[in-house]
């Protein structure tokens, strides 16, 4: 919803103002330049304040020409200048006149005292009225130059003209602020400043050829930030360069009503781009873990970070980061994802019917993108410690290109086996995993070069306290490096990418008397191209080829049986694709195919056609529509032949869905979608429930012929509740199911949610405190009650027989999570203090227990209140 | 086998991230389940008692039963249960508890980390009433021959007979290949029928307050003499997969309990080997009586007959286990089950005091009168024996 509605203000400029091109920040965040005072009233805006529906105070607030946004701020860092501005004026050389002083008061009024602004206001534009020479002596030129236009050459006649050049940043991050509109006012002996004004490059310079010497007001505005308003003095001895930082602005409600439009783009995906990342609420900190608030989206046991797409498998849903498939999204206990959020660009979650591109899924798919390391002159980066981790990344320009580094590592390992120790507890596993990126672009003649270096590795150990004990080790770990090329010929494009992965996994059980060791390690190179080429205004056409060829091995061995192997193998899966992206006016249809052809004991190879459609009913009303195939192949762990059958089918997935997007109001926005979801072939694991997808199976049996159906209605409300308070509220009713095989009765999915309701919100208050929460309510996992305790006379205990299947539920589950963040901006960094707090009424919430040694009993074993707090520095 | 169940639940639990519950001791998934106050399952045993194997030399015909069957060999199934009087006899097992008895053949293979549900094998495989459920067949040698391939047997049959069973077991394709045949008893406390708790157990209904359900698995065995076994009963020509390498050995046999050694500790934590071999020991015939001070601690150690214990080379103590269970009417015990090995001897004694010294938690009963204890002592092999004893406390 843009808005160019000027600011209330604009009363102002019912008098000839001359000359005075202000900057007025829309809400769409495009600039509208309004000259006060040279256009007709009409030009201005289509709206008179009667009409305007917005508060006036609210409006007001980001004009920058009634009021500042906020308290002034010279924050200018390097001035080849002389040092002191008004000890030039002290020679004579200006002279400041009541006028002026006025009206920098109008313009320095504080944003939070809004009724003496409308004061001020109401006395400007008196003042104007009633003496516009007074008006002119403050703001309109002297000569007899043409209102409305700049002109230089007026300079001229006050003084020695000179250079005036400088660089517009971003306070705490030093990143160039592109388009920031810099207004000079000359001071000059008579009073009679000439306004001039330019905006800055991409590399956020200006420069002004033609300055009066002499003292200058320098007022910097630019969409976002708080607006800038100092002096400076231009020397007679020369030219003068300057820095100036902008603070962000505290709140920017523009920037929200860009999203809210943004996310009913599609109901078939969830995109959070960059500039959302920061103030998502429920993500402590880690927008990939927001992707657990989307609608579509249920929550695993223990919060474990399992991908529960609409009542799917983990291991049918895929995780992507660039072009290829990531391993796992986050470190084990799902504290936080295995990449560094701040190096990418956007997130997207597509629940079902998702693009072509992606294959080996028939669930839901998460796509991360990453960013190119900042172009911008200087060193960047971030430090963060906490209670969890410690992370670090740094980034710079190259020459045209850019690098950037960063790295993580765990410290509540540390932390609480510190603990341990001095309590002398009982032994509390935790985690240490670490993780590290590397990114490296460049551009080329047509396009650009990316190199990515990124893996991550995670561990638990459980070492008892009493020697001789058992001591268990889980080790998961990945390494991957990225090449990818990307360039444009014409109306063509192409991508060409190559990608190597490491996968490890090793499990290690050691006793003094007995002794296990497994691990499946896979070396994957995947290679992804493709073409796309405009067709005209009406569409696009893509084609590309996805094919991934993996060795594995995989080993046992145990000191308590011979059952030891060491198996290789390799598969190959190629894939191809295509897609026509078609636009007929308000239609959109984009047809897409994909066959893959899964390698090693999985035959034969499927052919996935999809169908998507949208359809812009009206302005605010859209509807869209998603049909197709998809395929995946059965954990590695049965395909490497751990099982013992020789071939499986593909399994296989059919999507339906169809979902409407209405905006009810500005800032106000509505989707509803319902899906289906059948899926046939899969493999059928036993006790697959709680368990990752790379856990070790070998030795069952596995049955590939069960069925499945998922149906389910998700709305999701987003709206800017206030200029302060932000937030969405999002729910889904789901149902999910499988059969063994078509003559079994069907049960409930293990990880069927019929309810999950999520409200996450965040309110940013003064002097940079910031405050998000998340609420969430489930319905409980199902799990399959003990009905009786069977003796087991070769063991000699009584264990709990398992009734049917899923037919028990848990009890709801809810959470209540809050972070607070207080940040301090300085000129070249950002510094913030944070406090998240993790189930703050401390509810035990019932997870399930697995069923080991026959029981299915359900025990509570949800986590207590968990506070963690935490320092980040940005630069 | 307490080593590996709490390996497996720490590590779940580890990765499950479950920090708030710690696993430290091996014996943390210990359920005191040896006091008995009321019917009780507490072992089942295949006993071989028609060997189609011939020793040479023959094996002395005072030795134990063998505990692992291979095809064509009668094998009989008898069931220990106990309640608070003691020790059932067979007789009134068969009329209070009147159980039935199905087996199951095809059972899928367990797995190390995900252990499978053994009921499984019932529960897969239909029909899920008990009058729907045929009765086992005796292999017929001659049919058997004929296709030249063991028969596939898959599915579930009843099995007659009440306290004991006797069942000759079948030549079937998945008893050869699997190893083992599962059987199941189900009985019923008062107030409940067999078939009922049948019903239920099938049906995946909630049984446990009126029903006694029980399995145990019948292991093929010793593998390296299938083949002459079937070519003793005219199967040379049948067609088998191919069979493990197992070395010869000597058969599994069940274990026989001779007697008990009791010993009286002033303190927990006393030696106990000092005890065992002190002057002032006493030894009881299994279903004999001991009389005991009340709140003394006693020490009791299960005498496994020598002629039943199958030799093991120094090195390989490790490859065997031996676990005695006890259960005792009244009183406290310190542990209900031990398995180790030490000083070349097995330890399977148990501490046990007529009042609470020992676990207060644990303690139920009257402090004075008669108490009936019960071991059940199981070896890696197969292998099980069971005796019991009455202390009268003064």
């Amino acid at each position: 919803m843009e808005d160019s509605r000027p600011a209330p203000c604009q009363a102002c400029s019912r008098s000839t103002v001359h000359a005075s091109t202000v900057h007025i920040e829309t809400h769409s965040m495009v600039r509208t330049e309004a000259r006060m005072g040279l256009l007709p009233h009409a030009d201005r805006s289509d709206r008179s304040p009667s009409t305007d529906s917005r508060p006036p105070h609210t409006a007001g607030v980001n004009n920058p020409v009634c009021m500042k946004a906020a308290r002034p701020s010279l924050l200018s860092v390097s001035d080849s200048g002389p040092p002191d501005g008004r000890a030039n004026a002290d020679k004579g050389d200006l002279v400041l006149r009541p006028e002026i002083s006025l009206s920098r008061y109008v313009l320095r009024a504080p944003s939070r005292a809004f009724s003496r602004c409308w004061t001020l206001v109401g006395v400007c534009c008196l003042v104007m009225l009633a003496h516009p020479r007074a008006h002119a002596a403050v703001l309109a030129p002297r000569s007899s130059a043409s209102p409305g236009t700049t002109d230089p050459s007026q300079g001229a006649q006050l003084a020695r003209v000179l250079r005036l050049t400088g660089t517009v940043k971003r306070a705490g991050r030093r990143t160039p602020v592109v388009g920031a509109r810099v207004t000079v006012l000359a001071l000059s002996p008579t009073g009679d400043g000439v306004p001039i004004a330019t905006e800055t490059d991409e590399d956020g310079r200006f420069e002004f050829e033609d300055v009066p010497v002499g003292a200058a007001r320098v007022v910097i505005t630019a969409p976002g930030y708080e607006r800038y308003d100092g002096e400076i003095t231009i020397d007679r001895d020369g030219s003068r360069r300057t820095e100036y930082y902008l603070k962000q602005a505290a709140f920017n409600p523009y920037s929200t009503l860009v999203k809210t439009r943004r996310a009913d783009r599609s109901l078939h995906e969830h995109r959070l781009e960059r500039g959302e990342f920061e103030t998502l609420p429920g993500a402590r900190g880690d927008p990939l873990r927001a992707v657990q608030n989307l609608p579509g989206m249920a929550r695993g046991p223990l919060g474990l970070g399992l991908l529960i797409v609409r009542g799917s498998s983990p291991r049918d849903s895929g995780v992507f980061l660039g072009e290829h498939r990531l391993p796992r999204l986050y470190h084990l206990g799902g504290y936080s994802s295995v990449f560094q959020s701040n190096l990418l660009e956007s997130i997207a979650f597509t629940p079902s019917n998702f693009s072509s591109r992606y294959g080996n899924a028939i669930g839901g798919i998460v796509s991360a993108k990453p960013r190119a390391g900042t172009t911008d002159s200087g060193v960047h980066g971030h430090g963060d410690f906490s209670g969890m981790d410690l992370n670090a990344r740094i980034e710079a320009p190259i020459g045209k290109g850019s690098f950037a580094l960063a790295g993580r590592r765990s410290i509540v390992d540390s932390i609480f086996g510190l603990i341990v120790r001095l309590t002398g507890g009982s032994g509390m596993p935790m985690p240490r995993y670490w993780d590290y990126q590397g990114l490296f672009d460049y551009p080329t003649a047509n396009g650009a070069l990316s190199v990515r270096v990124f893996g991550s590795d995670d561990r638990i150990r459980f070492v008892p306290r009493r020697a001789g004990a058992m001591v268990l080790q889980d080790n998961y770990a990945f390494h991957r490096v990225d090449l990818v090329h990307r360039a444009r010929l014409g109306d063509w494009k192409f991508l060409l990418t190559p990608s190597y992965l490491r996968d490890i996994h090793r499990i290690e059980m050691v006793h003094s008397d007995f002794e296990r060791r497994e691990h499946l390690i896979s070396d994957s190179i995947s290679m992804r191209s493709e073409m796309q080429r405009t067709l005209g205004s009406w569409g696009t056409a893509t084609v590309g080829s996805d094919t991934t060829f993996k060795w594995w091995n995989r080993a046992f061995a145990a000191s308590a049986t011979p059952d030891t192997y060491d198996q290789k193998g390799t598969i190959a899966t190629p894939a191809v694709y295509a897609s026509l992206r078609v636009r007929v006016g308000v239609m959109g249809v984009v047809p897409q195919i994909r066959y893959t052809q899964f390698g090693g004991a999985v035959q034969p190879g499927a052919l996935d056609p999809r169908l998507r459609a949208n359809w812009q009913l009206t302005e605010t009303t859209r509807l869209v529509a998603g049909a197709g195939l998809f395929s995946q192949s059965p954990p590695l762990s049965a395909v490497t032949g751990g099982f013992t059958r020789s071939t499986f089918a593909p399994e296989r997935a059919s999507h339906f869905s169809l979902g409407i997007s209405q905006d009810l109001d500005p800032g106000i926005n509505v989707g509803i979608s319902a899906y289906y979801k059948h899926s046939w072939d899969v493999l059928w694991m036993p006790r697959d429930v709680l368990l990752a997808p790379e856990t070790d199976l070998s030795g069952q049996i596995p049955k590939s012929h069960s069925f499945g159906r998922m149906v389910g209605v998700e709305w999701m409300v987003r709206k800017m509740l206030t200029r302060r308070l932000f937030g969405w509220i999002s729910y889904g009713w789901s149902r999910s199911e499988r059969r063994q095989h078509a003559a079994r009765p069907w049960e409930l999915h293990p990880f069927d949610q019929t309810h999950t309701l999520s409200v996450v919100g965040g309110v940013k208050l003064p002097r940079r405190y910031r405050i998000t929460t998340r609420f969430r309510f489930m319905s409980g996992h199902p799990y399959t009650p003990c009905v009786g305790h069977v003796f087991n006379s070769e063991t000699g205990r009584r264990d709990c027989m398992p009734g049917v299947a899923n037919s028990a539920r848990l009890a709801p589950y809810h959470q209540l999570d809050i972070r607070a963040d207080k940040t301090w901006i300085s000129r070249r960094t950002t510094k913030s203090l944070y406090l998240d707090v993790t189930n703050v009424y401390n509810r035990t919430n019932t997870e399930l227990m697995p069923a080991f040694g026959g029981t299915a009993e359900p025990a509570r074993l949800g986590f207590s209140i968990f506070p963690t707090l935490g320092f980040r520095v940005n630069f | 086998m307490v080593h590996r169940k709490s390996a497996r639940r720490c590590l779940a639990l580890s990765l499950l991230l479950v920090a708030q519950v710690s696993c430290l001791d091996e014996d943390y998934t210990y359920v005191d389940d040896s006091l008995i106050h009321e019917p009780r399952v507490t072992a089942l045993r295949f006993s071989v008692v028609n060997s189609l194997i011939h020793d040479d030399p023959p094996s002395p015909s005072d030795l134990a039963p063998r505990a692992t069957a291979l095809p064509l060999e009668e094998v009989a199934l008898d069931v220990s249960i106990v309640d608070a009087s003691g020790p059932m006899s067979n007789v009134d097992i068969a009329t209070k508890i009147r159980p039935v008895w199905l087996a199951c053949l095809g059972q899928t293979p367990s797995t190390e980390l995900l252990p499978q549900d053994p009921t499984e094998c019932f529960m897969r495989n239909m029909p899920t009433d008990l009058d729907h459920i045929s009765a086992c067949r005796t292999p017929s040698v001659a049919a058997v021959a004929k296709s030249g391939v063991p028969p596939s047997l898959r599915g579930i049959c009843r099995l007659e007979g009440t306290a004991e069973v006797r069942h000759t077991v079948p030549i079937a394709r998945e008893f050869i290949e699997d190893g083992s045949l599962l059987v199941a008893m189900i009985g019923s406390r008062p107030g409940a029928s067999s078939k009922g708790c049948a019903d239920r157990f099938l049906g995946r209904r909630e049984f446990s307050r009126t029903c006694l359900v029980a399995h145990h698995k019948l292991h093929l065995g010793p593998a390296n003499r299938l083949r002459d076994v079937l070519d003793a009963q005219g199967l040379a020509g049948l067609k088998l997969e191919p069979q493990g390498t197992d070395e010869p050995g000597p058969p599994d046999r069940n274990l026989r309990i001779a007697g008990f050694q009791i010993g009286r500790i002033a303190n927990v934590g006393d030696p106990v080997d000092e005890v065992l071999k002190g002057p002032d020991l006493v030894e009881v015939a299994p279903d004999g009586r001991f009389h005991a001070t009340a709140d003394e601690l006693y020490v009791l150690h299960p005498v496994i007959d020598a002629r039943d214990i199958q030799p093991l080379a120094a090195d390989e103590s490790d490859k065997e286990t031996r676990e005695a269970w006890w259960y005792y009417t009244s009183g406290s015990g310190n542990r209900a089950v031990w398995s180790d090995f030490e000083v070349g001897r097995w330890k399977l004694d148990f501490t046990w005091s007529s009042g609470a010294r020992l676990s207060e938690a644990r303690a139920e009963g009257m402090a004075s009168g008669l108490v009936h204890l019960h071991v059940v002592v199981r070896d890696s092999r197969a292998g099980v024996g069971w005796a019991s004893f009455a202390v009268e406390v003064r």
